[in-house]
């Protein structure tokens, strides 16, 4: 009786999560807070778009803080034709050869 | 003068330490990052170095006294949620003092093993953190199959290895604050608090004893936590919970007493470690760690000894204090309806986390309690439930 009531509330309860996790936005931070302790995550900054480098198959935008002097590199792997300029920037956190940087899923600008 | 600083700084940051060890739900990280927010302010008085020595202090501390709640109310920290089941077990015999006592001097094994292997790790790691680098996908999954093949209800091991691997996943995307807070206090905490309840267990008289294990057995458990933790130390996103679970593969079946030295190794050693790898790669791998270099900004090894020396020494008064805080637990407990106690901790524990981590925080709280409470009944070892951490990283390495 009681594992079966523990299980079907665990997967209710995981249905509604993931339904919220599909409409609630990532949480925003500062380009600061970007570090070793949320990589892995999904979230959002604002930053000043300050260079776009183009290679072969992927972007690297270098994304300056609004608040402070704070940078971090965040890469493109769709060719997007991103120009610079201030904008909302969500991704997954990630390290790449010692560097934290933000795998970009969506990028608005303006 | 500067050394007046730094014996200050130790004894504050072990005070601070012993209330994020004792209180659930104050991560310790918590506490590094409002040091850090008024770094600027602090650092007008003191140098980089002293507040670094009170932030290894604190870790240190918390490393220790975290066991006591966790072995005593299961209200867990994060790094501790292995501890409560065994903890758990020999509470129900009168023997959480001396739960607390072995994890505690586990705690400090680990410290002595940090201090012994930091030379050795310094020369060795640059060397070979690439490699362990690119296989530690394999090693994770190698270590989690190892874990089923051991369990004699395979399948529903792995269920519920998946089932708080999915709920892991989730809950580490959703825009919550401290989101392994809701997660492990409802899988390891609150679905043992509430099977307390249910139960309606009455805790025995709590002896003030200490058991004591064979020193083959300590050398067997330190080794093992020894490597579980260099594996586990200078990667990003791995920590004390995937070390347990590596380090219990290599010992196979421990009984509780071992299972809590061995938990109590980690818990220093990894946290000691976390700091080793400012030096050894250049990376700190937790969030203290993170906070420690960013206020001490050049790296040094005359900074490393000093923070060392600190942790050694908030190590010690940690043991005393912690010993102190377990005897007044272990006096308390049983004069006190058991229930009582239970359902007030279960009401922090909820009130905690609607307060941190919001309604979304609480949904997951629940789910997480009810997978608890699955694998509760069907009896599987609540190892498993660590799919939480493991899934997530396992999918981020590979």
């Amino acid at each position: 009786m009681m594992e079966r009531i523990s299980l079907i509330v665990s997967f209710i309860g995981i249905i509604v999560l993931l339904v919220l996790s599909q409409f609630v936005e990532p949480k925003t931070i500062s380009i600061k807070e970007v570090d070793e302790t949320i990589i892995g995550q999904t979230i959002s900054i604002y930053g000043n778009i300050t260079s776009v480098r183009n290679f072969e198959n992927i972007e690297l935008l270098s994304v300056e803080s609004l608040e402070d002097t704070s940078r971090i590199t965040v890469v493109v792997f769709e060719k997007a034709d991103i120009s610079e300029g201030i904008a909302k920037i969500t991704g997954k956190v990630k390290e790449y050869n010692n560097q934290i940087e933000i795998e970009a899923a969506e990028i608005k600008i303006g | 003068m500067i050394f007046l600083q730094i014996i200050l700084a130790v004894i504050s940051g072990v005070v601070a330490g012993t209330f994020t060890g004792l209180m659930p739900g104050i991560h310790i990280n918590f506490v590094a990052m409002t040091l850090l927010i008024f770094s600027k302010y602090f650092l007008s008085y003191f140098q980089p170095l002293t507040l670094a020595v009170f932030i290894v202090s604190m870790a240190i501390a918390h490393s220790f006294l975290d066991f006591v709640p966790s072995i005593f109310l299961s209200a867990p920290n994060s790094e501790t949620a292995l501890s409560i089941m065994p903890g758990h077990k020999l509470l129900l015999k009168g023997n959480g003092y001396a739960a607390v006592r072995l994890s505690i001097t586990g705690c400090y094994i680990g410290m002595i093993i940090l201090i012994i292997t930091t030379p050795l790790l310094m020369i060795a790691m640059p060397f070979i953190y690439g490699s362990i680098k690119n296989s530690m996908g394999l090693i994770l999954i190698a270590a989690v199959l190892f874990l089923m093949i051991n369990e004699k209800k395979r399948f529903w091991a792995f269920f519920i290895f998946l089932l708080s691997g999915a709920l892991g996943l989730i809950t580490l995307e959703l825009p919550i604050k401290e989101p392994l807070f809701p997660l492990l206090t409802g899988l390891f905490g609150a679905s043992m608090i509430i099977t307390s309840i249910s139960e309606k267990t009455e805790l025995p008289e709590q002896k003030i004893t200490c058991i004591k294990l064979d020193k083959k057995e300590y050398a067997k458990i330190s080794s093992s936590g020894l490597i579980a933790s260099s594996l586990c130390s200078f990667l990003p996103g791995l920590g004390a919970s995937q070390a347990a679970v590596i380090a219990s593969d290599i010992n196979g079946r421990m009984n509780s007493r071992t299972f809590l030295v061995l938990l109590g190794i980690i818990s220093t050693l990894v946290t000691g470690l976390n700091f080793v790898a400012i030096y050894a790669i250049n990376k700190p791998r937790s969030g203290v760690a993170v906070v420690a270099s960013k206020i001490l900004e050049t790296t040094d090894n005359y900074h490393l000894a000093v923070l060392l020396a600190a942790a050694l020494i908030s190590a010690g008064i940690a043991f005393v204090l912690s010993l102190c805080f377990a005897k007044i637990f272990a006096r308390y407990i049983s004069r006190i309806n058991y229930t009582k106690i239970s359902l007030g901790i279960l009401g922090i524990l909820v009130a905690m986390t609607f307060f941190v981590s919001g309604i979304i925080g609480s949904i997951v709280l629940i789910t997480a309690t009810f997978i608890g409470l699955f694998a509760i009944s069907k009896g599987i070892r609540k190892m498993h439930l660590m799919g939480c951490l493991m899934l997530p990283v396992i999918l981020y390495f590979i």
